[in-house]
């Protein structure tokens, strides 16, 4: 009875966002079940199949996702007003689960021989607007054996409570940031110079707001899961105290990383060495050949993945090009005769490579948020300096900075086009508040996960002591008052905007 | 502790925060315990008006609702004695609200209530078409049935409550006195502006916002677009009263003539205003409404800058006894009293009425030099863009 339940109470959440879009993910799902036991009969035309399906989940999210684009290249040939669809929920997030399960199938893992079971596994309605992208051997397997006896209270309390991390993540964290991340980013789309503060201000509100909305709502999903009776799989592990750009992407949007990591980079690194190794002039640098190789398909898709703009692939170049460096850095330091123990670094140098990381980051999420090249180049000249630094007349006057310093204009007292409501002061104090909660404090799997081994740093075991946690999270009067504080700070009466990963 | 106990006292929490709103009610939408010093001051209602105003016109139910800007908001009391007769009144008054919007409250209030009467008090900036809508519009609860969330929402506990709570006992506490928000929609005028201490500065102050060109702040006269859209919405409003049996008695406001004056005719839109009050004579007529103009230069509106002054707060609010002779004028017109002002506008004297004040105002001009040099001054210093000098916004108020 538990199949059908879920499966009725995910199709009347899908039913929520539009009957036509319920209507999509029916036919996908129906089309990908066939293909999926096709896969699996056949032995002659396994791999066609295989292609068949891939190309009809491509064909699904160009056809909703990329249409604007594909007409627009077309667009030579003459005029063909191709209207755009709006985007069903969560379209690229079910498509890639079921892509994975038809490769699961090419590899031969068994398959799911009900279409209920099946339906639940991709329609799962706290997986499917926004992932995490699950995979039918582990969620799917669990979803099978789902039986009343796993609801017991620990689980709903333990979901009830990393439900209300995630909707206060969202809602005062991530929403509290938003309001200035959109108010610099509509000055730079409107092509008004911003200084170098403000443009700080703003790319850094962005980062934060990212990764609250999206772990937030990653947090809730796995409460809401948990209250069920099951686990999904972590999306996040604190992706901002990742020590280089290789690490933050084991810590950011896991489920995808892994899904990239499985079904392209490694079959592309894979199949590259390999054939390079007999060509005699690759041979030599074939495994870097594959790594690179990978790393571009598979960047280049991440992008893609979340928009057809250039903006997004940009993006995923950038991206590219900072595990290019990240890569060549770790060569250059693995020389011979260049001692260096990374396993033994020192806190400084862990730091300054956090910040780095964060920095990089940072810079790249630009193009994420922006809508053209030229407002993201405005922005990035902005954030260094090209129109100016920020720097109030007191602290001027105390430290008797030279004015009209060559190189550098200042502005004084005041802006000349006051972006921000709020004093500076009172946005700094925020913004800084916000980035300790992301770099110091234990975060979500830290804190909730139990069973989870999750490496820890001393000053994280501190934290974790002080909050109750450091044998795992139990109830206790610390976190009764926690978590009063957050439900009583979440029933927000303005609008909360939607989670940006939705449009995705 | 156990999961179970843990969860209860999660819930009672929470409830226990509810009711705390309930009570201290920083909204005012309950009222059910009022203490001085500790939440008479409905600090909450400030930055949401537009969303309280929605909300308690469908609670109070009221027959007559007084609508219109800030000047209404702040100037008309519908406690006034003329106004008893055609109780529940309610000041529906909503701060610089445009015409476009006015169509659509006035369409949430029928829905939501019982009305039978409207009194519309009109300003020359809401048909400024360069601003349809206020930034705090929200169309997703404008003109809809009410239910029972919206009622609830803003008594649950968020950190917006939280917040508001906090200001509602602060702002008690320190200023017992001040009763800004009253249950019957009216902001008076005395709270509003409490402590006022400089009336000059504070003319300076709002003939600054008003005349101003910058492109970054609300339009008003400084960047002022008429076309017939906005009439066509103020025929809306009209065809909406009489569609619903609704009586509608309209006036044109009376702000000083420094600002619907001097200030309209150095910014170059007295053929706009004048054109203004034909217009909405002529659809007033045409719809059988009744409207009056207060505005132009009567004794009331030329009275000379001074500190304090009797009838004004600044140059666009007026105070609650030129809101109670307004009243008196339009709802009992037969007392013909002398120490009235304002005049009934047709289409047959509407020309000679106009006429009129392009007189009153030849007048003014000569015997009111000062005023009218100052307002020129101020005007001069806005078209060099050299800002709204620092000294014009110091010590408005006492502390």
């Amino acid at each position: 009875m538990l199949v059908p339940t879920l499966l009725a109470a995910s199709v009347f959440f899908y039913l929520y966002s539009s009957i036509l879009f319920a209507a999509i993910l029916a036919s996908s799902i129906l089309i990908n079940f066939s293909i999926g036991k096709r896969i699996n009969l056949s032995i002659k035309y396994k791999y066609h199949w295989l292609l068949a399906g891939l190309f009809i989940n491509v064909g699904y999210i160009c056809l909703f996702k990329y249409t604007d684009v594909i007409s627009g290249l077309f667009s030579f040939i003459g005029n063909h007003n191709i209207n755009s669809y709006s985007l069903p929920l969560g379209i690229s997030f079910y498509s890639f689960t079921q892509m994975g399960y038809l490769f699961d199938q090419f590899e031969g893992e068994k398959p799911e021989k009900k279409l209920i079971n099946y339906s639940l596994f991709v329609s799962f309605f706290p997986s499917v607007s926004s992932g995490p992208i699950i995979q039918n051997d582990d969620v799917g397997k669990q979803l099978r054996q789902l039986t009343f006896k796993q609801f017991n209270i620990e689980k709903i309390t333990r979901g009830f409570c990393l439900l209300l991390i995630g909707l206060f993540k969202k809602v005062i964290l991530a929403d509290s940031v938003a309001n200035i991340a959109n108010e610099v980013y509509r000055a730079v789309n409107a092509k008004v110079n911003i200084n170098s503060l403000e443009a700080w201000i703003g790319a850094v509100s962005y980062s934060l707001q990212l990764y609250f909305d999206f772990s937030g709502y990653s947090d809730i999903a796995i409460g809401l899961a948990w209250m069920i009776g099951i686990n999904l799989p972590w999306n996040f592990n604190s992706p901002y105290k990742a020590v280089n750009i290789v690490d933050f992407w084991r810590r950011w949007h896991i489920s995808l990383s892994n899904w990239l990591n499985n079904y392209v980079f490694e079959p592309i690194n894979y199949g590259y060495t390999k054939k390079a190794k007999s060509i005699p002039f690759l041979s030599k640098t074939s495994g870097l050949g594959g790594y690179l190789l990978g790393t571009f398909v598979t960047m280049f898709l991440c992008g893609l993945w979340h928009g057809a703009t250039l903006n997004f692939i940009l993006w995923g170049l950038f991206h590219v090009v900072l595990i290019f460096a990240n890569r060549f850095w770790n060569m250059f330091k693995a020389r011979p005769g260049l001692k260096s123990d990374s396993k033994n670094q020192s806190s400084a140098a862990i730091w300054s490579s956090r910040l780095l990381t964060f920095v990089s980051v940072t810079f790249a999420w630009v193009l994420f948020r922006t809508t053209n090249l030229g407002s993201a180049i405005n922005m990035w000249k902005a954030m260094i300096g090209g129109n100016g630094f920020y720097i109030s007349e007191a602290f001027a006057k105390r430290f008797g900075i030279v004015i009209n310093n060559p190189g550098f204009k200042f502005h004084f007292t005041s802006l000349s086009h006051p972006i921000f409501t709020e004093s500076m002061f009172a946005i700094a104090v925020n913004l800084f508040l916000l980035l300790l909660v992301v770099f110091l404090l234990p975060n979500s799997r830290e804190i909730m996960c139990n069973q989870c081994k999750v490496p820890r740093s001393l000053f994280v075991k501190k934290i974790a002591k002080f909050f109750t946690v450091e044998n795992g999270w139990r109830p206790s009067y610390v976190w009764l008052l926690i978590m009063s504080v957050m439900t009583i700070s979440l029933v927000t009466w303005n609008k909360v905007a939607e989670f940006l990963y939705f449009n995705f | 502790m156990k999961y179970k106990a843990f969860l209860i006292g999660l819930a009672f929490n929470f409830l226990l925060a509810i009711f705390a709103c309930y009570l201290l009610d920083p909204y005012g939408f309950y009222r059910k315990i009022e203490i001085k010093r500790l939440n008479q001051q409905k600090e909450g209602v400030r930055n949401v008006i537009r969303y309280v105003k929605a909300i308690e016109v469908g609670l109070r139910k009221p027959q007559t609702i007084l609508m219109g800007s800030s000047r209404v908001h702040d100037g008309i009391n519908p406690q006034n004695s003329v106004l008893q007769k055609y109780a529940p009144v309610y000041n529906y008054g909503i701060d610089m609200l445009r015409i476009n919007e006015a169509k659509y409250y006035l369409k949430h209030a029928i829905i939501n209530g019982n009305i039978k009467r409207v009194i519309f008090g009109l300003d020359f900036f809401m048909f400024n078409s360069l601003e349809k809508f206020n930034p705090a519009f929200d169309s997703t609860l404008v003109g809809r049935k009410l239910n029972f969330i919206d009622m609830l929402k803003p008594c649950l506990p968020s950190k917006y409550v939280v917040a508001d709570i906090y200001n509602t006992i602060n702002i008690s506490r320190t200023q017992p006195e001040r009763m800004e928000f009253l249950a019957n929609g009216y902001r008076p005028g005395s709270s509003v502006f409490y402590h006022l201490q400089d009336y000059k500065k504070l003319h300076y102050y709002t003939n600054w916002i008003f005349l101003s060109n910058d492109k970054q702040a609300t339009p008003y006269y400084g960047r002022y677009v008429q076309n017939e859209q906005t009439f066509k919405c103020f025929e809306d409003f009209l065809d909406i009263c009489r569609r619903n049996n609704i009586e509608c008695i309209l006036f044109i406001t009376p702000a000083h003539a420094l600002l619907d004056g001097e200030g309209i005719h150095l910014t170059g839109l007295w053929d706009k205003m004048e054109d203004f009050k034909r217009n909405v004579t002529k659809i007033a007529c045409e719809k059988n409404a009744v409207i009056w103009d207060f505005s132009g230069y009567n004794y009331v509106t030329t009275e000379s800058l001074k500190n304090p002054m009797k009838y004004y707060w600044d140059s666009s609010h007026y105070k609650e006894s030129i809101g109670n002779l307004m009243m008196e004028q339009m709802m009992m017109p037969q007392l013909n009293n002398s120490a009235y002002f304002g005049t009934r506008l047709t289409e047959k004297n509407i020309e000679q009425h106009l006429k009129e004040i392009r007189t009153d105002r030849e007048k003014y001009l000569k015997s009111n030099q000062v005023d009218v040099t100052w307002i020129n001054q101020l005007y001069n210093r806005i078209k060099e863009n050299k800002g709204i000098p620092k000294e014009q916004t110091e010590n408005i108020f006492a502390k």
